[in-house]
């Protein structure tokens, strides 16, 4: 915030800024260390810098561990997660932005309320177990998938900035309601489906709390899950458990380097934790 | 478009024309709410019903309903120390998450919205990236970061601390949870700083350069201009780090699964109903998936968190009209 060239100040804040440049770059280091390590080396000389430089760790904690199998479930996952979600939300949210139902507030109303109540994991585990959903893919989408509050409420923001005109001579001509929002508004939106898309994918691909409790097979489980089973196992195998966060990170990572600004967007918008 | 405006009459504004179908429209909400009632508000609502229950996680077994059973039991003498130590251990928790966190972010915000730093968006980027990277990742990170005689905080407190004997930090009675709250505040302080960024981008620059022409420093502008001004925001990131933190488990769950005094009321219900240690505070488990005792625990939770959000929300409203 300074106007001032105030020279003490401005080396405080470098300080500072190297100072968590540090604390958070430094675990992913060392992790990423660890992983190109030969156990030996890390042994030997656990903190130094890799001389080995061997990707076999790769290899191994990928065959032993599945991470195909897991990373495949995690894909259709967080795909059919994501896109029904967004999908229902889409649906909802543009008849409350625009009152085309009766009790548009109400709904408003009951969707935030989610954010508020209290989750009602018990109750929803004997639904899934009555359904004999347990353990099953279908069951597990079905608890991942959900209308937020947190997306309509962005959404209806977001298309109360689209002018109501164009709704209307779409309707005077005769246009199909889908075909309208699919071909007309979601184009117009699409910042904000992008952004909550990717808040959404992205929990979906970090859910570790709900394959816990209803996934107990391990050819259903996502990656996470995978990972600490894996982790588990391997406990004391550092150079193989380091190999297999990267495995588990890596796609996040990339993720997160080419949507950095969706992603923060939709955070300063309320996003991630709805 | 004309001729409909002047055919139509406008009722308050709004304008009575043609649009979609209204069954159309109603058809294409009908999944999302069934949905949302099925797999949201109804469980959320028999929460409280069946922690009138004896219920079981275990499949076909019949329940049948046991009064207030289920809070005695848990509030009886026999449970009250691990209800009282669950309860202090979540306090603990969420207010070094809160308050940590959020001072952490502040001053983060404040240090990367300074225009003569270079790199700005670059910094911001890797303090923000461990909330993507979810507790999974972070859980395994703490794990290889805290591992003996291995792991590089080991090594730094045998060498450079001076320390003789290290304790095996994540399985320690005494340190595993103030390791538990670093992972915490370590993922989500990127989170609350990026709120805080939005606010402090909200203020505008002409507040400060008069503050700067009338010789006010750079510490008195902090407190005198960014910290009222920034109170909205601070408010906010204050009720999301107390919900999120009386709440969540994942880092706990992941990192010592509730053992070695780090189980909350959260991770307590989650191993009650599920399974798994931290049903009793000192990190134990029960048998059965006692669902019904769950419930009631977590409608003992639900309750302490509307109260504190509440509280909190009386305190914060205070402290604003103080100021």
């Amino acid at each position: 915030m300074s106007r001032q060239k105030n020279l003490p100040f401005l080396v405080f804040c470098y300080a500072l800024v190297a100072l968590f440049l540090f604390l958070y770059l430094f675990p992913l280091f060392f992790s990423f260390n660890t992983s190109v390590k030969t156990t030996q080396e890390y042994l030997l000389n656990p903190t130094g810098l890799t001389q080995s430089w061997t990707f076999q760790n790769y290899v191994t904690a990928w065959n032993k561990a599945k991470f195909g199998n897991y990373i495949l479930n995690s894909v259709l996952y967080t795909a059919i997660c994501t896109l029904a979600s967004l999908l229902m939300s889409l649906l909802i949210a543009f008849p409350i932005a625009r009152k085309y139902v009766a009790g548009s507030n109400f709904l408003y109303f009951l969707f935030l309320c989610g954010l508020f109540l209290p989750s009602g994991t018990i109750p929803l585990f004997q639904i899934i177990l009555k359904l004999g959903l347990y353990n099953t893919k279908p069951g597990y989408m079905l608890v991942m998938t959900g209308v937020s509050a947190t997306s309509v409420f962005f959404f209806t923001g977001y298309f109360r900035s689209i002018p109501r005109d164009m709704d209307e001579a779409a309707a005077i001509d005769g246009c199909n309601y889908l075909y309208y929002v699919f071909r007309v508004i979601v184009p117009l939106a699409k910042p904000a489906i992008v952004s909550m898309g990717i808040l959404s994918m992205i929990g979906v691909w970090n859910d570790i709390v709900s394959s816990t409790i209803y996934l107990s097979s391990e050819m259903n489980f996502n990656i996470t899950r995978g990972l600490t089973v894996f982790t588990g196992q391997y406990s004391s195998d550092w150079t193989l458990t380091a190999a297999g966060l990267f495995i588990v990170a890596a796609p996040l990572i990339v993720t997160y380097l080419f949507a950095q600004r969706y992603i923060v967007d939709g955070v300063m918008a309320g996003g991630l934790k709805g | 478009m004309a001729l409909l405006k002047t055919a139509a009459p406008q009722r308050r504004g709004m304008r009575r024309i043609r649009t979609f179908a209204p069954w159309m429209v109603m058809l294409c909400i009908l999944p999302g709410l069934l949905h949302y009632f099925a797999f949201r508000l109804i469980p959320s609502a028999t929460t409280a019903v069946l922690s009138f229950t004896n219920i079981s996680g275990l499949p076909g077994s019949a329940f049948a309903f046991i009064g207030l059973d289920n809070y005695r039991e848990f509030f009886i003498l026999q449970n009250a120390r691990d209800l009282f130590n669950a309860l202090w251990r979540t306090a603990i928790f969420a207010v070094t998450v809160t308050i940590i966190q959020n001072a952490l972010a502040l001053l983060m915000a404040v240090v990367l919205t300074n225009k003569i730093l270079k790199g700005r968006n670059l910094y911001r980027a890797v303090y923000f990236m461990p909330v993507v990277l979810g507790a999974a990742v972070v859980a395994t990170m703490w794990k290889l970061l805290f591992s003996t005689p291995t792991g590089p905080v080991f090594i730094f407190m045998q060498t450079v601390l001076g320390v003789e004997n290290p304790p095996a930090v994540l399985s320690s009675y005494s340190y595993a949870f103030p390791a538990v709250i670093a992972a915490q505040i370590w993922q989500n302080m990127g989170y609350s700083m990026v709120i805080f960024i939005a606010g402090l981008q909200n203020i505008p620059e002409e507040v400060y350069e008069a503050a700067y022409i009338d010789g006010a420093g750079e510490w008195q502008a902090f407190w005198r201009i960014t910290f009222p001004l920034l109170w909205s925001a601070i408010t906010v990131n204050t009720l999301l780090a107390i919900i999120g933190s009386l709440q969540s488990f994942e880092l706990i769950m992941t990192i010592t699964s509730g053992q070695f005094n780090t189980a909350t009321l959260g991770m307590m219900v989650f191993a009650t109903a599920f399974g798994g240690r931290g049903a009793t505070s000192s990190g134990g488990s029960l048998a059965g998936m006692r669902q019904g005792y769950a419930a009631a625990q977590s409608i003992v939770l639900f309750a302490s968190v509307c109260t504190v959000t509440v509280l909190s929300q009386i305190l914060m409203r205070k402290m604003e009209v103080d100021q």
